[in-house]
């Protein structure tokens, strides 16, 4: 299928080009076919016209990280063989409802385009986009290969959308459907497989809310033997549970319903051996509800689990320590706050092989909880477990002595997300702001691509981040700051920043318009609530016509005031769709 | 309660719980990625003219932005838009009115009164308000939950039909609040890890009266029996109580645990010379409780 009648060959130059002249393009695709790295495509790519063109023959994934950096045309132009596409829409502060509905990033054009050029088309991730019902359909018609379908919050379609995926994609592997804004009318999605279908691997509706049919849910999962990931969502009982396990003891992944009914003893028993028996699982989550007296039917699938996602269960530090002594092989653990320090103590204890850890609240906004989880507990887990580099920790106090001890401990960090629940609060035992805290994280972790800073923070922060953090690709600010300098020490410091997101600082126009060039080797960057005016982004907007300015303006504020500032490199030129509350200078 | 959470599903905010993206197969998406190179040498895209659209706010209007309102424990006054004033001075923004102020200066803004802070992404956060909403009536429960299919399936679990066990099908209430008199901040204790006062009471000891909280072990309910506690006994300083469905306030330990756990709002550690009106036991409340299956 590598359509070689297609290709238009262009005379070789002679001289110079000798060595690559003896180099036949047939060759030098197979060897770049190899290379599957999007960054090693892209160096490759400009080494010279034989070789961008021999890549862009050869290349079958194509991973967009901002759908409006480009355009579906430019996309399929330059692209002529692509099977796998990742997009990604909207900016990640829409998580955190700080964009306004509408906003774009619809998948439909992409979807258009996508049916002319790549008919062959087999996977599809997307991130953050707008997708509707009418769009699942459109895809699952006229994709004959289409198999794999991964969905992370999205919003705009409902189980119809979903039903039409089942119903026509007879190739489907993967139905991955996580966290999305979706209408959850029923279930009845999951009875439109068909009864010839058998091809799926990867089954996640975790987040989805409806009753699914379990008879139709147990033959699906009976006659497709190939099943490696399931999870399933809060309306399957443990019951149920046990008997998709038995019909697929090969699974590897696994997300359980409910983790509470009232089970007698008997099928207590049953779920238990159900559980032994599928001795491959290595990764659990799922877990809603989950009352601590089932907990021990998992204890023997603990001793081989690498990821253990606990983040919808609310356990106790008591409960969650015991479960945590068998689990002596986890890599990644994601928990909620009400394990508290002792319970992070037994992970520091139990878990050495530790490489990620992450902490969500369970009430984010009960101002009268003081524990969940404080220092200590990070501290502690830093102390057992030295491979840690990617952590996710919400706290409501931190001292920057913790900070360095952690780091100090542990100083791979890749990713360093420490969110300090109350905006701007400083270190509690010194009532010093947070600055040497990041500022030990960004001397000590070399390796740090991801960065999220909290507390009260002044310039100093961001002068350290300027100065240190030489691998930096994201970093997240809110609530920090106290000039325009302390942004421009990170435009001006960082090579390597790609995505720059801030809310509520006191950055303004000197500090937005230091960094005009610096934005064209960036993804995107992000400002809302900051000290930023129109007239600024206008001047931005013209000096620099390879990037798009789009601000959003919020109800009742000063006219001049640009209150939410949006601004990515494009080649695709200014978007058309943009709803009217966004306006592209 | 919940009267926002429902919005929060179409348009605009579903989002992951900070990059919340747990498949290992889907991996791709959130591992070390570059975008694509767009050859910004090589093929310029054309050169857009700058969009005179008009300015139109109409964010507003699009569906309500869910603020700390919208979650139970929030009595605070939540702010509709974000502050363009730099907050780092942090004196000029509203305090709440429980807010412990650290010496010497202003207590910083809470969480609850920011939009969007703290960064858990929407879907987590519909997720966690459920999981830790104080029990209601099955009534009231009807009444609230406007989707139909989450109704269904807690009505499925809850209408479960064995008997030999020792948590009620109502087990997945969760937290509770606990405050104490003279104690300015409260706790929640989890009466799912309970299955009778004894254990209750050791935990909420061990969290009002003792240094060192000892962890909550559930199998050491044998123990339990035989101490005594001071919260139960009505003979020390402090008494135990509780806020019913019907907002009355009992003293605990007079009804089965059972009956207990399916009417409780709320616990107090109420003064023993506040708690005369409640009496050490109060017949007349005891018939209105309505007797819940079990």
């Amino acid at each position: 299928m590598e359509s070689e009648s297609k290709r238009k060959k262009e005379s070789p130059n002679t001289a110079e080009l000798a060595v690559t002249a003896s180099f036949p393009d047939e060759v030098l695709e197979i060897v770049l076919s190899l290379l599957t790295s999007h960054r090693d495509r892209s160096s490759v790519s400009l080494v010279c016209k034989d070789w961008y063109r021999a890549e862009r023959w050869s290349r079958t994934q194509v991973f967009i990280g901002n759908c409006y950096s480009v355009s579906p045309e430019i996309l399929t132009r330059r692209f002529p063989n692509i099977r796998s596409v990742t997009l990604k829409g909207k900016p990640r502060f829409s998580d955190f409802n700080l964009v306004p509905p509408n906003w774009g990033a619809d998948i439909h054009a992409w979807l258009v385009a996508f049916a002319a050029k790549y008919p062959f088309l087999e996977e599809l991730r997307l991130k953050r986009m707008a997708v509707s019902d009418e769009s699942l359909e459109f895809l699952a018609s006229n994709f004959p290969n289409f198999k794999l379908l991964s969905l992370l919050s999205c919003d705009g379609f409902s189980t119809d959308g979903l039903a039409a995926i089942a119903t026509h994609c007879k190739n489907l592997t993967e139905l991955d459907i996580q966290e999305n804004g979706i209408e959850d009318s029923s279930g009845s999605w999951l009875s439109c497989f068909p009864e010839s279908f058998t091809s799926l691997e990867v089954l996640n509706f975790a987040n989805l809310t409806s009753e699914v049919n379990t008879d139709a849910l147990e033959r699906l999962v009976s006659r497709c033997k190939s099943l490696k990931v399931l999870k399933v969502n809060k309306s399957i009982s443990l019951e149920q549970l046990q008997r998709l396990l038995v019909r697929a003891p090969q699974l590897e992944e696994l997300g359980t319903g409910s983790f509470l009914q009232d089970l007698t003893a008997r099928p207590y028993a049953d779920l238990e051996s159900a559980f032994n028996n599928c001795k491959n699982i290595h990764t659990l989550s799922g877990l809603w509800e989950a009352v601590p007296l089932y907990l021990p039917a998992l204890y023997n699938s603990c001793a081989n689990l690498t990821f253990l996602n606990l983040s919808y269960t609310a356990l106790q530090s008591g409960e969650f320590a015991k479960l945590v002594v068998h689990c002596p092989r986890l890599r990644r653990l994601w928990v909620l706050d009400t394990v508290e320090d002792k319970g992070l103590e037994a992970v520091g204890s139990n878990c050495p092989l530790l490489e990620e850890l992450r902490v969500f609240p369970a009430d984010p906004f009960d101002e009268e909880i003081i524990h969940g989880v404080t220092e200590e507990g990070f501290v502690a887990v830093s102390f057992g477990c030295r491979r840690l580099h990617y952590v996710l920790y919400f706290c409501r106090q931190m001292t920057n002595a913790a900070v360095a001890t952690i780091v100090q401990n542990c100083p791979n960090f890749t990713h360093f997300r420490l969110c300090i629940m109350t905006p701007g609060l400083p270190d509690y035992l010194t009532n010093e702001p947070m600055d040497e805290a990041f500022g030990a994280v960004v001397k000590t972790c070399s390796k740090l691509q991801r960065l999220s800073v909290s507390g009260l923070l002044t310039d100093l922060t961001f002068e350290y981040i300027g100065k240190y953090a030489k691998n930096l690709e994201t970093l997240s600010v809110a609530f920090a700051g106290r000039s325009d300098r302390g942004m421009q020490c990170v435009l001006e410091g960082c090579p390597k920043l790609r995505k720059l997101e801030i809310r509520d600082c006191p950055f303004g126009n000197e500090a937005l318009l230091s960094g005009l060039e610096k934005y064209e080797s960036m993804r995107s960057l992000w400002m809302s609530a900051c000290n930023v005016t129109m007239n600024a982004c206008r001047r931005l907007a013209k000096q620099m016509p390879r990037l798009n300015v789009e601000v959003m303006k919020e109800d009742g504020s000063d006219d001049s005031q640009a209150d939410k500032v949006y601004i990515y490199r494009t080649v695709a030129g200014p978007r058309r769709d943009a709803p009217p509350s966004v306006l592209t200078l | 309660m919940q009267g926002g959470i429902g919005l929060l599903g179409v348009g605009g905010g579903g989002g992951g719980g900070c990059n919340g993206n747990e498949s290992g197969v889907s991996k791709v998406v959130e591992s070390d990625d570059d975008e694509l190179e767009l050859g910004l040498g090589l093929s310029l895209g054309g050169v857009g003219g700058g969009g005179k659209g008009k300015v139109v706010s109409s964010w507003g209007e699009c569906g309500r932005i869910l603020t700390a309102k919208d979650f139970p424990s929030a009595g605070r006054r939540p702010s509709n838009a974000s502050s363009s004033s730099p907050p780092v001075a942090v004196s000029g923004t509203k305090r709440a009115a429980n807010s412990v102020p650290r010496e010497g200066e202003s207590s910083p803004p809470s969480a609850s009164q920011v939009v969007g802070w703290p960064p858990i992404g929407a879907y987590r956060m519909n997720s966690l308000v459920n999981q830790a909403k104080a029990p209601i009536s099955e009534e009231e429960k009807v009444a609230d939950e406007k989707d139909k299919s989450k109704d269904a399936s807690k009505k499925k679990i809850c209408n479960g039909n064995k008997t030999n066990n020792i948590f009620s099908e109502k087990a997945h209430l969760g937290f509770v609040k606990v405050n104490m008199d003279g104690v300015p901040i409260g706790r929640k204790v989890d009466l799912n890890a309970h299955a009778s006062y004894e254990s209750l009471a050791q935990t909420l000891e061990e969290m009002f009266f003792a240094s060192t909280p000892a962890i909550n072990s559930i199998g050491g309910e044998k123990d339990l029996a035989t101490k005594a506690f001071k919260l139960l006994d009505g003979l020390s300083e402090f008494v135990l109580t509780y806020e019913d469905k019907e907002g009355d306030w009992m003293l605990v330990g007079d009804v089965p645990w059972r009956m207990f756990i399916s009417s409780v709002k709320r616990l107090r550690i109420m003064r023993t010379s506040e708690a005369n009106g409640l009496g050490p036991r109060f017949q007349p409340r005891n018939d209105r409780q309505r007797a819940k299956p079990v």
